[in-house]
Formats: C-alpha cells, structure tokens, sequence
C-alpha cells in the first residue's frame, strides 16, 4: 500500500469567500479609505442624514443628503438624496467604483434621525432641503 | 417604466401639461419606455391658448386632445447607469418631439437626464437648464 503525502492546503487553509473579498478590497481599495468610510466601528463613518459631495475622476460631483448605506462588499453604495429645481432626485452611487475619487462630507446633523434608512423622509415635511455646493 | 395609460408631465412651453401615453415605439416585445424612448402621447390638459402669443411658440402650440409623439425625460423607475450608479426623479416626465425628433417647444424646464445625449436628443439637453 502506497501511502502519500497530504496535498499543501489551497490559499494557506483560508476559506474561499474571506480570500477572494480580501483579493477585492486589494484591488479596488488599496488604502483602506473607502472599507473605513461605511465601517461600523468607525464613529466618523457615513451615515443616513450627513449631507456629502462624491468627487469622480471623469464627471461632476454628486452632492446631496445620505438616505442610506448598503453595505455588502465591493458592492457597497450610498443612495443620495438631493432637490433639483424643487423637483426631488435620487443617485445611487457605488463608493468602490474606481471613477469615484472621494466623499466628502459637507454637514452632519445635530441629532441623528431614527432608523438606518430613511426612506420615510420622501415627500414629507422632514424631505431633504435642495444642497449645492 | 412608461406603458399604455402612464400620465407624464410635459416640461416645455409646447402648450402641453399633462399628456397620457398611448403607445411606445420601438420596444416590442418589452413594452415599456425609459430615459430616452419615444412614446406617442395624448393631450390631457394643456395651457389656454394666449392671444398676444406670437412666432414660432404661437404655431407650434398644442390643443387639448391633440396626438403628438414625445421624448422621456426623467422617470420615477430606476435607471442604471454604466457605471454602476442608479438614477430616479420624483415623477415622470416628457418633451415633446415632432416626426423628425425635434422638440416642438422652445424651451425645456427642470431637469432632464444625461443618458438623452446618448440617444441623439443633443437638442432637449441643450435647451435644458439642468441635467442630472
């Protein structure tokens, strides 16, 4: 009977899913800056209510107030609520899109509103005041 | 997302409020529109017809009833972007187009969405104020 050696462990033993989200953020965030930006952890972090401006690379800044924070991995996203010409206007914006240079934050509330994602404040009297730079 | 029956609102000085779409061309077999279709439209509502107007707003003015075709220009319903971002307006709205796709107003009011400049609509994103 032949008896063989154990095969060397894929990745150094480290789960699949962990290796390949460390290869992303290494790719598309190699300072860390934007993981840290919706890190729970962090007190500066983005939150619904902080009125922010998203610098790109190849368009116009996007500015307007945060109604929520998706966090799922590289395909993290702010949804920014802003009031064009009186007329309300929603931008979805993938902050680890390479094009996305940085976020700025222009303002930050008093007092934070209830819940994570405010999509109750649409067309009420709490709605976002129109934000310009 | 504009089909049979959608009311748009109408954001140039065509005369025209308030228009219902009675059809969308070029779509089979999805027949809804976005940012950039053209659709065939009905007047609902329109502005009443002022005397003293005169030139090119005074003939290219639409009545109540009248058929015309139209360009979308913002949508309630999500579009997405090329790269990765998502754009919605408060509510959905039109300009409306002659048959050789140019606008029959002189004016466009409000915002409009740049992905019309894509769609050979250069006219109605020059003539706009804002484009988001």
């Amino acid at each position: 009977m032949v008896v063989y050696e154990p095969l060397p462990k894929l990745r150094d033993g480290k789960p699949l899913m962990a290796y390949i989200r460390q290869a992303q953020y290494k790719k598309l965030d190699p300072t860390g800056e934007k993981l840290k930006m919706i890190e729970r952890s962090n007190p500066e972090r983005l939150r619904a209510g902080d009125v922010v401006s998203v610098f790109y690379k190849n368009q116009k800044p996007v500015i307007g107030a945060i109604l929520m924070v998706k966090r799922s991995g590289v395909a993290s996203a702010i949804l920014l609520r802003n009031k064009v010409a009186g007329l309300g206007v929603e931008v979805n914006v993938p902050i680890f899109n390479p094009n996305v240079m940085r976020i700025d934050i222009l303002r930050r509330p008093d007092t934070y509103r209830s819940r994570n994602r405010h999509y109750y404040i649409r067309n009420s009297r709490l709605d976002v005041k129109e934000v310009k730079l | 997302m504009i089909f049979l029956k959608s009311m748009l609102r109408v954001v140039d000085n065509s005369g025209a409020e308030l228009v219902e779409c009675i059809k969308v061309l070029g779509k089979k077999p999805t027949n809804h529109a976005n940012i950039g279709d053209k659709v065939v439209v009905v007047v609902q509502n329109a502005k009443s017809l002022n005397q003293h107007l005169t030139g090119a707003s005074a003939s290219n003015r639409v009545k109540r009833g009248d058929i015309c075709r139209a360009v979308i220009v913002r949508t309630k319903s999500p579009t997405l972007r090329s790269d990765g971002s998502v754009i919605r307006f408060d509510d959905n709205a039109c300009v409306l187009i002659n048959q050789k796709d140019e606008p029959i107003g002189t004016r466009v009011n409000g915002v409009v969405a740049r992905e019309l400049r894509r769609k050979n609509f250069g006219k109605v994103v020059s003539l706009a104020p804002r484009v988001v």
